[in-house]
């Protein structure tokens, strides 16, 4: 059995508990997330890759926060490949695997 | 302001997600007003709303958290900035806090928890610091001329002008006038309506302190600077940095050590005993005496040089027995004071006792009428001061030289005395001010009578 992409029990005990609170968060996650993602697609294909650093760190925050280890993990390690430029052969596609698991996550989020 | 809980919080966050997780966490404490910011263009142009704290994403799109922290900090040194990032890397965190940011804190699941813990630190600081500042203003309005320096005859008023001259510029300022007449009370006054204010005013009374202590009490000393040094001590003029020193009785100081005050005046720096580090100094100074200075300096016991630094502006006290009506607007003024601390609602004085005031020379100026008012208080009946409640304790007072019935042979060579140790022994001066030949005088010494 694979890990959970994400765990609302994070974010659940990082607002007290309070379930209204944690749905809007859901919510708005699912809001705005798609348009960060979309900026670290254009980049990786414009192998911008300090872009996919900036991206990268940006979601970050947030994932953490949604108990989506290792995504969180993983754009960690974008963030700062990105910025020393070490790795760059596999950035590309760890940036687009990373998008994609994103997306599968927010599939997820939407039942909450 | 009093005992207030309430932080006005800005949350500066680009992540608008980010930014809703914090604003809902900070609200979670009632007292707590949050403003979201998502660039430095918007919190710059509401930093004049002066938020207690701000809490500020390192990464921002139009300026780099260092930059925004050294502007905010540049407009307002009291808000407190709670740098909030992504990254973990101590450099960048070392570097921010000696910019002054009050802490820094890594976006991760204890962001939440350490958040607050700073945010009751910060309360806890701004609550001492009201505090403070309460009672700063509250030894302000103490201070406040009209609370302190009381009357309104020609002398004194010519006395206000001068102290409100003072008020304005950093002047040294020389105050001249008998025991009790208020020479300490005018110098806080002045400190205490100058710009100075929020700075220390600290008093050191020369003829206090020992002479051979009296370096190192007001330069300092290092540690092992003389035996018995041992641990660094600061002195009185780096203590009083930015504010005031009042050095009281300056016509006592050793002659040697007036050379050491020129020098730190002079140069606007001191250094400590057995130090060899000079320190910047920013010190306004008052200075007082009983004595005249000028004829210490003409007995060479006082340097001349240092007297025109501490010239400045002079401000010579009458004397109480001078300052006509002033006796009874003062002897009012202690009767209420005595009343105030008592709990008594209020205490007359009668015009039979207010005579017996006018007439009377105090020796020992308003430092004596006070104790005198303060033992009326406590000796009136009804309320009411009388005459027999005015009871004067003055040795010097004439009445009660007169009561010793010595021969006038007695009595001349009593008067003499008392004016050669007055006047430095300086027999041309005293001969003067009694009206009678120097000769008698000369004569009357080498006869040992005096």
């Amino acid at each position: 059995m694979t890990e959970p992409l994400f765990n609302i029990d994070v974010l659940r005990k990082q607002v007290n508990g309070d379930e209204e609170f944690v749905k809007h968060l859901i919510k708005s996650y699912i809001d705005k997330t798609p348009e960060q993602l979309n900026e670290m697609k254009i980049a990786a294909n414009e192998s911008n890759w300090q872009e996919v650093s900036n991206v990268a760190h940006k979601l970050k925050s947030s994932a953490k926060l949604m108990g989506m280890e290792i995504i969180s993990n993983e754009l960690l390690k974008l963030e700062q490949d990105g910025k020393s430029m070490q790795n760059i052969d596999t950035i590309a596609a760890r940036a687009t695997a990373t998008v994609d698991s994103i997306l599968k996550a927010i599939d997820g989020l939407k039942q909450y | 302001m009093a005992n207030r809980n309430d932080l006005k919080v800005f949350v500066v966050e680009d992540d608008e997600w980010y930014c809703d997780f914090l604003e809902y966490n900070l609200k979670l404490n009632e007292e707590n007003t949050v403003q979201k910011f998502h660039n430095a263009k918007d919190i710059l142009a509401k930093v004049h709303e002066n938020p207690d704290v701000i809490t500020l994403d390192y990464s921002l799109p139009d300026m780099d958290g260092e930059q925004l922290l050294k502007r905010i900090k540049d407009y307002n040194e009291d808000i407190q900035v709670i740098v909030i990032s992504g990254q973990e890397d101590i450099s960048t965190a070392v570097q921010l806090l000696k910019q002054g940011a009050y802490d820094y804190i890594v976006k991760n699941e204890e962001t939440r928890d350490r958040l607050f813990n700073i945010l009751n630190n910060i309360r806890n600081n701004l609550q001492l610091r009201n505090e403070i500042s309460q009672l700063k203003e509250e030894i302000g309005k103490k201070y406040d001329f009209s609370n302190t320096i009381v009357g309104n005859s020609t002398a004194i008023k010519k006395i206000f002008a001068l102290v409100e001259k003072a008020c304005q510029s950093k002047i040294t300022v020389s105050i001249t006038g008998e025991t009790g007449t208020g020479k300490e009370v005018v110098a806080k006054s002045i400190h205490y309506n100058s710009p100075r204010k929020k700075m220390p005013f600290v008093p050191v009374n020369i003829t206090a302190i020992p002479s051979e202590l009296i370096e190192s009490e007001l330069f300092g000393h290092e540690k092992g600077a003389f035996t018995g040094a041992n641990a660094k001590r600061i002195g009185k003029f780096e203590e009083a940095n930015g504010g005031t020193i009042f050095l009281d009785e300056i016509g006592e100081m050793d002659f040697s050590l007036q050379a050491k005050l020129l020098r730190v005046l002079q140069e606007r720096e001191v250094t400590r005993v057995g130090g060899n580090k000079t320190m910047p100094i920013d010190v306004r100074v008052i200075c007082a005496t009983h004595r005249n200075l000028a004829d210490q300096v003409k007995n060479g016991k006082f340097r001349e040089d240092l007297y025109y630094r501490l010239l400045g502006l002079p401000i010579q006290l009458p004397p109480l027995r001078e300052r006509g009506n002033d006796i009874l607007l003062i002897a009012d003024f202690f009767v209420q004071e005595y009343c105030k601390d008592n709990g008594i609602n209020s205490i007359t004085i009668n015009s039979a006792a207010k005579n017996k005031l006018l007439k009377y020379p105090f020796p020992g100026n308003v430092r004596e009428l006070k104790a005198v008012m303060e033992l009326a208080c406590v000796m009136a009946d009804n309320y009411e001061i009388d005459e027999g409640n005015i009871i004067f304790n003055s040795s010097n007072s004439m009445q009660d030289i007169l009561m010793k019935e010595m021969t006038l042979r007695e009595y001349t060579t009593k008067i003499i005395k008392t004016f050669l140790e007055k006047y430095d022994n300086n027999v041309l001066e005293v001969a003067k001010k009694l009206d009678i030949g120097k000769s008698t005088i000369y004569r009357m010494m080498q006869n040992n009578e005096l």
